[in-house]
């Protein structure tokens, strides 16, 4: 019990480069334009509440975009989408906005609410910079805590999990679930025949479950990170190209930044700039922990 | 600085430090175990929703989907046989919208009852009975499915 909280202990308190949440925060922010822009553009705004949460969703989204006072602005953008979803979505019965996709994003703004997102790729951090060099102080670093990029993988894992049990029946194992999803998506289309051959979707199915299990254990354990990355963001990029997924596919892709280590990460752009300094090849435990200890 | 007062600012710092680290670890834990398992609500129990997500993606894409033949059995003259598109008057289904906002969909004997009245109305030289041999998207799965329906029954 000791040995699991002294190791809960350090992942919840390891730090490491902010660069991924910080490219994290630009795709999640990106991706909520996306989804929500037109929806609540002021054109679409005729409600009483929505012509306040309107201009509000644009403000904290675009500050959250481009890194201006990001701590305020990603935390007023949960607030925003959280009302989203379960006000309008659930409450109201706005559907379209009761999504898993519409929920993930929301689940990924929340969650870089506890990231160092601020520190890297932004304004925020370009102010920094200038207040540095004209108090003569080195640069501040691109460092902060890992923890809501861990939350990230963990929901991520869940998702694949709780998806995978979802499937393991025999109504999605037979290939029926995936005909009917292909009934309504291809029927009349030219390619018709040829996805609504049942041995191949009864494959088809059977791949996609044992994907996702494996991916559940391989996200969660970070396990084979090359291949697992590959395997899903092929997956995703297959739903995106087959199915009407929204931003879903894309949310899942940029979500794997969180999975990747960040100081790699950090390095790997510094080689790609042509900066020559490279940091720690591995995050280290923080100030706060070595103080408790 | 008295040595005195710069050990109790460090015990001070070191408090908050410790304080910190505790939170932090909780608060991972607890959001992490309910990113983990609260689905189990929704998904096993059948309880929590909306509060509690389920991660049940496309799962009711399908359901009210009608998968088989059409017939036309005129008054007069031979059986034609028709597409479920073609009953539905389109070229594909509007899969730019969302599934669940299509009216075409099949719950109820009803709904088989409106769909043929559609048909009728949209060609108005149609008499005679309209059959439907074929499977409805049900559940998780298909059922088998037979529906008659003579052009003119929706009004009686």
């Amino acid at each position: 019990m000791r040995k699991l909280g002294a190791k809960l202990t350090h992942i919840a308190n390891r730090q490491g480069s902010s660069r991924a949440a910080g490219l994290l925060r630009i795709g999640i922010a990106a991706l909520a334009l996306v989804r929500w822009g037109e929806d609540v553009a002021l054109f679409n705004a005729d409600s009483p509440g929505l012509l306040i949460l309107s201009p509000l969703f644009f403000i904290f989204a675009i500050a959250m975009l481009a890194g201006f006072r990001t701590k305020t602005a990603t935390f007023g953008l949960t607030l925003v989408l959280g009302v989203f979803y379960f006000l309008y979505g659930h409450a109201l019965g706005m559907a379209e906005w009761a999504h898993h996709h519409t929920y993930i994003l929301l689940i990924a703004t929340a969650l870089l609410n506890a990231s160092p997102c601020e520190k890297s790729y932004s304004v925020d951090r370009w102010l920094a910079l200038q207040r540095a060099h004209r108090r003569g102080l080195i640069p501040p670093p691109e460092r902060g805590y890992l923890w809501g990029q861990d939350l990230i993988v963990i929901q991520m894992a869940a998702l694949y999990f709780w998806t995978a049990i979802d499937k393991t029946e025999w109504g999605f194992l037979s290939g029926d679930r995936l005909e009917r999803i292909f009934e309504w998506t291809y029927a009349g289309h030219p390619l018709y025949p040829l996805m609504t051959v049942k041995p191949l979707l009864a494959i088809a199915s059977l791949a996609v479950v044992v994907i996702e299990y494996y991916l559940a254990y391989a996200v969660l354990a970070r396990k084979w990170k090359c291949a697992t990355m590959g395997i899903a963001i092929s997956l995703h990029l297959l739903f995106f190209f087959m199915l009407k997924v929204d931003t879903y596919s894309a949310t899942m892709i940029v979500l794997y930044l969180a999975y990747l280590n960040p100081d790699r990460l950090h390095n790997m752009l510094d080689e790609i700039q042509g900066v020559k300094v490279r940091p720690t090849d591995r995050a280290i435990p923080s100030n706060d922990v070595a103080k408790a200890a | 600085m008295h040595s005195g007062e710069a050990g109790a600012m460090n015990d001070q710092t070191a408090r908050a430090s410790s304080i910190k680290v505790a939170w932090r670890t909780a608060a991972m834990t607890l959001i992490g175990s309910y990113f983990l398992l609260s689905p189990v609500l929704p998904q096993v129990f059948d309880t929590g929703r909306p509060w509690v997500r389920q991660w049940t993606m496309f799962g009711g894409v399908g359901v009210g989907l009608l998968k088989g033949d059409f017939f036309f059995k005129p008054t007069e003259g031979e059986i034609r046989r028709l597409s479920v598109l073609d009953v539905h008057g389109l070229k594909r289904y509007p899969v730019t919208a969302q599934f669940y906002r299509y009216d075409g969909l099949i719950f109820e004997d009803a709904d088989f009852l409106r769909l043929a009245a559609k048909y009728c109305a949209a060609n108005s030289e149609a008499q005679g009975e309209i059959l439907f041999k074929g499977r409805l998207g049900h559940g998780k799965a298909w059922r088998t499915v037979e529906y008659r329906s003579a052009c003119g029954d929706e009004s009686q």
